[in-house]
């Protein structure tokens, strides 16, 4: 199941757990922990994607106070096979 | 297969009383482990360290139908590897105190991720079951999980439970009494290693054999051994025959691959038994995502969507908002210019001139943005609410694919449409600095909502009706633009590799109505905040530099710099003020209007859009239009820039490229607008 899942992920292009998860036929929930079990395993490399909106960061912008400081994960492949 | 009776007659070798039972609880953090201790044991508990060890060790006792029955709460782990102390722990103690039952606490709400430790537990040979707790939150967010079916797949006993009601406790105690008189039977059925590799553990289960110290079933260590875990592999290093070790370890390196098999294994386990007891149907939040993002992420069907979405908007904009800022721009600014100059009939003229000019008309224009600016505000809060946003950026990274940029590029890309600013820190998740470098550079052709709004005030002043689809054409081809842009640099300079890219996206949600109502009043507050600081301190800068040295415009300073750079300005059809409007847009986007409103303040018995509109052609505000989208971005992106790249050397070369760029537009919009007559 795991091989199944890097072998799409080395097909390239853009992928979500949702499509990934459709094309392995199960759920997003397993495939997002499926990919954790792969970066734990140096095949995957996951970023934390922040909008950084704080005063800190953005203080000349004028919206920093209501601007919203998501957090999205992203994974790529990583170099090691 | 009877575990227990195995285990007692283990037990009663060893001298365990018969009357006493020692359970384990285990499970993941945050699974309700710690409540059903407290509810078995009440205040009958100890609290205190593991030997050697700062994790804390909880254990307590309670009667139950004449047994005593000692519970031992162990440490909350995700796997059984020896990742972490808290996993060497548990796995320790079940492994070398062998408590005379096992009882994992799932959470039925996250069951793929709760199984995965019973994937791990169920291989040990001490009894197993499997408290299924959070029932009640599963059926919250749309789903049942089938206990009795989930007993018969794995083949231990599974008991509902809702902990934080107390709810099931009685039936977990029944099953106790059960396993107590050895009726419990367990058939576990035991995750396999993939087939490709079964040859290889059977390999090294042969050649562990009589070497395994007794306290470690050698399934689970053959299996740990191929997994790498360095705990097993030392101990079997230190026990085994030097030769028969190397045999081991050349098979170990021939398979690096064989933790990958196991832990599919186990993935492949856990799957069957979702698949045996989830009920999910599809109605739910994530059918809806599903179903709506066969659309959304089309890789072509979602460009459209995204472009019809940002149309959606400029018509909002301009049936909404542009109708309300005209009719503040001539019912509220022009009036209150004669009403200032009346007030202030004996004042000094500059005084006046200041109030006027600089205050009402720099100032005024930019705080009659606030209705254009508010729909803009809302249409975006609204798409990041509903989950839309990621979305988008997903399909413009599907785009950019396409034309071989970075598949992360368009991630922080994306949130320029807001500010320029959080664009180029969002480039932090690039990791190849290439990559970061291009991304940065393309992040100030995104339109942020101040050079939107600017588009959005100027553009019913030359186009009436046709504002909507001439700015909603500028926007695209920025897009466009920014693609062409990024495509020849990272051809040209960054030769960058297509690589496969997974982003999470949010489920859709329907926005909350008091929320968004609230974030646009406290993003209108900060825009006026905004306008009373940044856009005031230049209107009065502006002001200055066009009343002195001697009071009139055309010999002023500011038609002085004007004049120097018009030679530049001619080539897009700009006169020296609107080329002056365009060069204070540095500091801020929207003083761009506000220079207009300073510098055609002075015939205000009209309003500043009728005043532009009478005063240039077509051509010249399609020109003007384009170099404020593509123009250099405002000081604090620049700053940002400096900041992220550490160098001025790229910050000039992200200055060049937008001043090439946008007067090379602009120059041949203006060109071609001429010669179709506009």
């Amino acid at each position: 199941m795991l091989k199944k899942l890097l072998d799409l992920i080395h097909q390239g292009g853009s992928l979500t757990p949702i499509t990934l998860a459709q094309q392995l036929d199960t759920s997003p929930a397993m495939v997002e922990m499926m990919m954790e079990e792969l970066t734990r395993r140096g095949l995957l490399k996951v970023s934390e994607f922040e909008k950084n909106c704080d005063s800190e960061s953005c203080g000349s912008c004028y919206l920093t106070k209501t601007c919203h400081s998501n957090t999205q994960r992203v994974w790529t492949t990583s170099t090691k096979k | 297969m009877n575990l227990y009776r195995e285990f007692r007659q283990r037990s009663d070798s060893n001298g365990i009383k018969s009357d006493t039972l020692t359970i384990a609880l285990a499970g993941q953090p945050n699974m309700g482990k710690s409540t059903i201790f407290n509810l078995l044991t009440g205040l009958n508990q100890h609290v205190g360290n593991w030997p050697g060890k700062t994790v804390e060790k909880k254990e307590g006792e309670f009667q139950h139908n004449d047994h005593t029955i000692h519970l031992i709460d162990l440490p909350g782990t995700y796997s059984l590897s020896a990742n972490s102390p808290e996993e060497i722990i548990a796995r320790n103690y079940i492994l070398q105190e062998k408590p005379d039952l096992v009882v994992a606490v799932v959470s039925a709400a996250n069951l793929e991720r709760s199984l995965y430790l019973v994937s791990e537990l169920i291989v040990l040979e001490t009894p197993l079951m499997i408290v299924l707790n959070m029932i009640d939150v599963a059926e919250q967010e749309g789903f049942t999980v089938d206990a009795k079916i989930l007993q018969a797949a794995i083949g231990v006993p599974v008991i509902p439970m809702i902990a934080s009601r107390a709810s099931g406790v009685r039936g977990l105690l029944d099953y106790f009494d059960q396993f107590f008189e050895g009726k419990l039977e367990f058939y576990p059925r035991l995750p396999q290693i993939s087939a490709d590799h079964q040859h290889v553990k059977e390999l090294i289960d042969q050649l562990i054999d009589g070497f395994v110290p007794d306290y470690y079933p050698k399934n689970w260590a053959s299996m740990k051994l191929l997994e790498g875990d360095s705990e097993i592999y030392e101990i079997l290093k230190s026990v085994l025959p030097l030769e028969r070790w190397e045999t081991i370890d050349d098979i170990l390196k021939q398979h690096e691959d064989a933790g990958l098999a196991i832990a599919s294994g186990r993935y492949e386990w856990i799957e069957r038994n979702i698949r045996a007891a989830v009920h999910r149907p599809k109605i739910g939040q994530v059918g809806l995502t599903d179903r709506l993002d066969k659309f959304a992420t089309h890789p072509v069907g979602g460009l459209i969507i995204l472009a019809i979405i940002l149309g959606l908007t400029f018509w909002l904009t301009f049936t909404i908002g542009s109708p309300i800022q005209e009719w503040m721009d001539s019912k509220i600014l022009v009036p209150l210019g004669a009403l200032a100059q009346v007030w202030l009939i004996d004042a000094p003229a500059w005084v006046i001139s200041l109030v006027v000019d600089g205050v009402i008309g720099g100032v005024g224009a930019v705080v009659t943005f606030l209705p254009i600016i508010i729909i803009f505000f809302a249409a975006f809060g609204f798409l990041e609410d509903i989950g839309y946003m990621a979305r988008a950026a997903y399909v413009m990274d599907n785009f950019m694919h396409w034309m071989g940029l970075h598949g992360k590029s368009f991630l922080p890309l994306f949130l320029g449409f807001g500010c320029n600013v959080p664009a180029v820190m969002g480039t932090r998740v690039i990791e190849s600095w290439p990559a970061r470098i291009l991304t940065i550079l393309l992040a100030p052709f995104v339109p942020c909502s101040a050079r939107l709004a600017v588009i959005a005030f100027i553009a019913p002043a030359f186009f009436g009706r046709n504002a909507f689809i001439i700015s909603w054409g500028l926007i695209l081809s920025s897009i466009a633009i920014l693609t062409i842009v990024g495509v020849i640099l990272n051809k040209v300079f960054f030769k960058g590799e297509r690589t496969a890219f997974i982003m999470e996206l949010p489920l859709y949600h329907i926005p909350n109505l008091r929320s968004a109502m609230l974030l646009i009043w406290q993003r209108s507050l900060s825009f006026l905040r905004h306008a009373g600081t940044i856009i005031l301190m230049m209107s009065i800068v502006v002001w200055a530099l066009s009343e002195f040295p001697g009071g009139d415009l055309e010999t002023s300073f500011l038609a002085q710099i004007g004049n120097f750079v018009a030679p530049v300005g001619e080539w897009m059809g700009l006169d020296w003020k609107l080329t002056v409007a365009l060069i204070t847009s540095f500091m801020a986007k929207e003083n761009a209007i506000a220079t207009l409103g300073v510098l055609y303040g002075r015939t205000a018995e009209l309003g500043l859009l009728e005043t532009i509109s009478m005063t240039y052609s077509p051509a010249v505000g399609l020109a003007f239009m384009v170099v404020t989208l593509l123009f250099i971005p405002c000081a604090a992106t620049v700053a940002v820039i400096k900041q992220e790249t550490g160098s001025w050397k790229w910050t000039m070369v992200n200055i060049v490229l937008m001043l090439v760029v946008s007067i090379g537009a602009a120059s041949g919009v203006y060109a071609i607008a001429s010669r179709l007559g506009l």
